[in-house]
């Protein structure tokens, strides 16, 4: 394909004035006539039973509208997933973890609603809780969920001969590793407006990035049809993972319907630290096989995951970690056994690298481990075993197109990675290193949403030539709108400044599945581009009649049709819209458009399938400088290289990659719900440290674009592997800086010191021989 | 949040102490940073904020010949920019560029910072080291203590009711004496200090004449380390005298353990920062 005339352009966002400006509307913005303000009373306990609730009190309080407890839910159980329904709106009888919702209040304002809180009484019978997974697994330990050894999901899979190849290899190397609970930390906490409608419905403003899976929850828990949910998407502050279903929306339209106005929550840092929706903390035991050459022979993998007190996506979190690797590289032989487990603790869910990041530590740091000693190249033992355009992995993973070898020569090259290597021998206390990691990802996931996969989009012409894009996915803030803006405008041939992207109403968008396993700009992509080409086709017909020529004889561009033997001829899409519309009787001028991409969901017992339509594939490299005095990791240089199919917009991309890159050092180096008897130790952003923005260098960005046959314009996701590959190209790096290999999440200046004295310790008492 | 303050702004002092004298609840209001983000959270009742901005007595920085003036309401960013605090006083100024972030730095001020009492605060251990005295006036009249006297534990300060910070008074030091300011923290910008450490040393015919450590964060209040300032007086500022001093200066700190780092930590860490902070010094003094 020859220029394209908005594809692969660096334009900058086009609602990015709005939001800069302060225009742009957010959920918190809203305010409705007679809106109530409504707050949570949270569990002060990780695992207790409710005695009793007395509200009495706080419904006497002037300016209290109303108070619910679980009474005044319909008392059903459901959930996200429907095989672990564990949710209840407010509690029953029992709280899980600290800061599972109890009651609630709307009141005139917040201010009333958090003295009512104070007024009721709730009694406490304390249980016995457990808030590590391996612990909660053992025999006798407390029971969560009435689950057996308190496990949510098993999962297990095998492919090839593990034991023989293990036994066959030249070096296998057996390790524990420890991914931590983080939080998202975006800008806007959970919050939800909801509005009660005249049928028992409601029509609820929220900051979600899948309201119409949400709404197939939402109808279960409020006991009614999901069709009389309307759910409205406005200018949305970040989510990565953590915006899928949330109960808050939920006790909100509880409050609604018992005082029958409008009422309106939004979390405090506070509560959106102790009771969001963070990373699933896991320990993973690997254990790999390698040739001298530096082939992979068998890979196989233990992994016990925290759920929380109730199910959000931990199960399939940790289904992903198992295996989603596994098409990484080559692998012919794996074994893989996990198991997400009931903890007293905050639930955990989705956060960028779905359990994908999580395996990518331990992996990427082990192939780094095995290169140093079998003497390889790190670069040369990833290109050894990578995977190749047209490659189908054990799995059925059919990669369409993978620019993998040349992502790692990529970085290599603009890291300068071989001269920068091995700089240990450095004197002072100072030392630096580089590390490299590699990463892959999908762009879309079947098995999220069995019913269907795919995408649409509905554009509209108006009668002034404008063109309005109607889909059901959602920016959450990462640059969606701009990405459908070129898309359309390209495969319409308009003007971008005409091209106009809805926000997500599920009264008027089309049935879409949302903003989930970096899918946007693949299926989403696909959708509205579907819907484009259909529209042109109407231009293409009314111009036809326009000009009495064929239409093979057009071709549109800049919002006109023209003919391609005399493009001096043109006329205006207003000008054909117009004439169609007013000689309709005003019928829109509308085409649809949907994709359905060729994926398989994996078989429940064989896990074989196909679960994106396209795969990306990604390396990095981190340099470091590690004081061994303070033992405080400064990250000094990162370079990323990535497939992403086709550049829509590379500015953007880059922006993808800097936030993923910012987001995982801080899970790499600061980043930690610390977690103490259930209770979050630093509840704050004061004692919860993200990087600031001197902690994060400025990162060199690459982008290989082998076209993929499945997306739009050949494009594939970036969100996700962004920031998969980042904890272990740090990890790698201090390693090369120090010679120590961490194997748990975050690696703080406390933990490298501590492991620098040890190393000290060891080699002055057993004569110069480390242990580490 | 705030519903129910009252917020007044008094033009004279008399006013100012006045309403701080007679409401319980009443609070200064300086640059904000630290009582708003306060009683915002709830942390902090106030009947009356007492915004003391049009206090002329709390202005300026002031070259007065034998000592600095500083303004209880000098900012940290007007702190970095003056000419005499950089010239004469150049370890405050470091101290002020290392508060979080330019707009903190904007509104924080030195009065604020050293009446919030936190142990941590940044202007701690400089005006400890450049031995700065506080000006205090109020219903009972005007008096001046030394900064050392100032701070009695976390949050707690010399200051009576009704009384307010008009301005640190610092003794010009001697030409000869040079400070670092050195400090760690969890990240590289807005963040406490871990631990925060000033030193001053004047050498003389090859030898410490006069030596001044003090830390900040490893005790309920910011203190002086006679014990490591003795070890550097009428010894050269060599690696081994340097190494000494760092490990004295650990005895008196009692740093606490909570979620940001373990106790131990932070006592390596003084051993660190003392010693990096005298490294700086004997590099200059070549
Ligand atoms: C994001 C952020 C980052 C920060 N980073 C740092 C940091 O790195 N290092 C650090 O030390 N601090 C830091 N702080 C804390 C704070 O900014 C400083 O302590 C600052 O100097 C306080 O000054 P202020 O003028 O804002 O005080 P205010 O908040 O106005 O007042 C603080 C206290 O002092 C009292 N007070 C103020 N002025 C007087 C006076 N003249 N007389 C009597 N009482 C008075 C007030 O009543 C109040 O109790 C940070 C704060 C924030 C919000």
């Amino acid at each position: 394909m020859s220029a394209f005339t908005y594809v692969g352009k660096r334009l900058p966002p086009v609602d990015g004035e709005e939001r800069a400006s302060g225009r742009a509307q957010y959920v918190t913005d809203i305010k409705l006539p007679g809106m109530l303000h409504g707050k949570i009373l949270r569990s002060p306990l990780p695992h207790a039973r409710i005695a009793s609730i007395d509200t009495s009190a706080a419904e006497a309080l002037p300016g209290v509208k109303a108070v619910a407890t679980w009474a005044d839910t319909p008392g059903v159980s459901f959930g996200p997933i429907p095989a672990f329904e564990d949710w209840t709106i407010l509690a029953k009888d029992k709280v899980r973890f600290v800061g599972e919702e109890v009651a609630a209040v709307a009141a005139v304002d917040e201010a009333t609603a958090l003295r009512a809180l104070d007024l009721i009484e709730v009694e406490y019978e304390e249980l016995p809780a457990v808030f590590d997974p391996v612990e909660a697994m053992k025999p006798g330990a407390p029971s969560i969920n009435g689950r057996e050894r308190n496990v949510v999901m098993p999962f297990s899979l095998e492919r090839g001969d593990v034991d023989g190849a293990l036994a066959g290899a030249d070096l296998v190397l057996e390790e524990d590793y420890y991914t931590n609970q983080v939080y998202q930390a975006y800008m806007e906490t959970m919050a939800g407006v909801v509005r009660p409608e005249k049928h028992g419905g409601f029509t609820m403003w929220l900051p979600i990035q899948i309201p119409n899976k949400s709404r197939l929850t939402y109808g279960k828990a409020l006991g009614v049809r999901p069709e009389d949910i309307r759910i409205i998407k406005p200018f949305m502050g970040g989510a990565f993972g953590a915006k899928m279903e949330v109960d808050l929306h939920l006790v909100a339209a509880v409050l609604a319907r018992k005082c029958g106005r409008p009422v309106r929550i939004v979390n405090t840092r506070h509560e959106d630290i102790v009771a969001g929706n963070p990373r699933v903390p896991m320990h993973i035991h690997l254990k790999m096989g390698f040739m001298r050459d530096g082939r992979f022979a068998a890979k196989e993998v233990r992994i016990v995951a925290a759920n929380g007190g109730r199910t959000v996506y931990s199960p399939p979190i940790m289904a992903t970690a198992c295996y989603r690797v596994d098409t990484l590289y080559t692998f012919e032989n794996v074994r893989a056994e996990g198991y997400a487990v009931d903890t007293n603790t905050v639930p955990t869910g989705a956060f960028r690298g779905f359990g994908n990041s999580q395996m990518t530590f331990p992996l990427e740091t082990m192939i780094d481990q095995a290169a140093a000693q079998l003497g390889l190249d790190p670069v040369a033992i990833r290109r050894r075993n990578a995977v190749p355009t047209g490659y189908v992995s054990i799995h059925g993973w059919e990669v369409g197109s993978s620019g993998q070898e040349q992502t790692l020569d990529n970085v290599a090259r603009i890291s300068g990675l071989a001269s920068r290597r091995r700089q240990a021998a450095d004197t002072g206390p100072v030392r630096r290193g580089v590390g490299l990691a590699a990463c892959n990802h999908v762009s879309g996931n079947k098995a999220f949403f069995p019913p269907f996969d795919g995408s649409s989009s509905i554009v509209r012409i108006a009668e002034d030539g404008k063109v309005i894009v109607f889909h059901g996915e959602c920016d959450m803030g990462q640059g969606q709108t701009t990405a459908f803006s070129q898309i359309v405008a390209e495969a319409l041939g308009a003007r971008l400044e005409d091209v106009t992207v809805a926000e997500v109403d599920t009264q008027v968008s089309p049935y879409g599945l949302g903003s989930f396993a970096t899918r946007g700009t693949t299926i989403g992509g696909m959708g509205v581009k579907k819907g484009a080409d259909a529209a042109k086709e109407l231009l293409l017909q009314a111009a036809a009649e326009h000009f009495g020529a064929d239409i093979l004889a057009l071709d549109t561009e800049q919002s006109e049709v023209y003919l391609k033997a005399d493009p001096s001829r043109r006329v205006s899409f207003g000008h054909l819209a117009r004439g169609f519309i007013f000689t309709h009787g005003g019928l829109p001028m509308v085409a649809q458009g949907h994709y359905v991409p060729n994926t398989v969901a994996p078989d429940p017992k064989t896990k074989y399938g196909n679960v994106s339509p396209a795969y990306v594939f990604g390396a990095h490299v981190a340099e470091v400088e590690v004081d061994t005095e303070t033992g405080e990791v400064r990250v000094t240089g990162y370079w990323a290289s990535h497939d992403v199919g086709r550049a829509i917009n590379p500015m953007q991309l880059e922006g993808q990659v800097q936030g993923g890159v910012a987001q995982g050092i801080g899970w790499a180096l600061m980043e930690d719900m610390i977690t103490r008897e259930g209770r979050i130790a630093n509840p704050t952003l004061l004692d919860y440290r993200v990087p600031g923005s001197k902690d994060v260098p400025r990162v060199t960005c690459d982008f290989v674009e082998p076209v993929d046959p499945n997306g739009p314009f050949g494009a594939k996701g970036i969100g996700e592997p962004a920031l998969n590959p980042v904890p272990a190209a740090v990890a790698n790096a201090i390693y090369d800086a120090i010679g120590i290999r961490f194997t748990e999440l975050p690696i703080t200046a406390e933990k490298v010191l501590a492991a620098l004295r040890a190393r000290e310790a060891a080699q002055r008492g057993r004569g110069g021989q480390g242990f580490v | 949040m705030l519903s129910g303050t009252e917020y007044v702004r008094p033009s004279t002092m008399d006013e100012a102490s006045g309403l701080l004298a007679n409401d319980e609840g009443a609070v200064v209001l300086a640059g904000g940073t630290d009582v708003l983000v306060a009683a915002f959270a709830g942390r902090m009742s106030v009947s009356t904020l007492v915004d003391v901005s049009s206090l002329p007595e709390l202005k300026g920085v002031e070259d007065w010949g034998d000592c600095v003036w500083i303004g209880a309401l000098t900012t940290m960013t007007k702190l970095c920019a003056s000419d005499v605090v950089n010239r004469v006083l150049p370890g405050l100024g470091s101290a002020a560029a290392a508060m979080g972030c330019w707009q903190v730095r904007n509104r924080a001020t030195i009065g604020g910072n050293l009446c919030n009492a936190s142990p941590s605060a940044e202007m701690g251990p400089p005006l400890l080291v450049y031995e700065a005295a506080v000006d205090l006036d109020g219903v009972g009249g005007k008096r001046r203590l030394p900064i050392s006297e100032f701070f009695k534990g976390p949050g707690e300060t010399a200051l009576a009711k009704g009384e307010l910070v008009t301005g640190i008074r610092i003794p010009k030091p001697d030409a000869g004496l040079r400070v670092a300011y050195v400090r760690r923290a969890l990240r590289r910008s807005m963040d406490i200090p871990l631990v925060n450490v000033a030193v001053g040393v004047q050498m003389g015919d090859g030898v410490g004449v006069d030596a001044r450590v003090a830390l900040g964060a490893v005790a309920p209040v910011p203190f002086r380390v006679p014990v490591a300032e003795e070890i550097l007086v009428g010894r050269p500022l060599t690696d081994s005298v340097i190494q000494e001093a760092a490990e004295g200066a650990c005895c008196p700190a009692r740093p606490i353990t909570d979620v940001r780092a373990t106790a131990e930590y932070r006592l390596a860490m003084v051993e660190v920062l003392v010693r990096r902070a005298l490294i700086q010094l004997a590099e200059e003094s070549v």
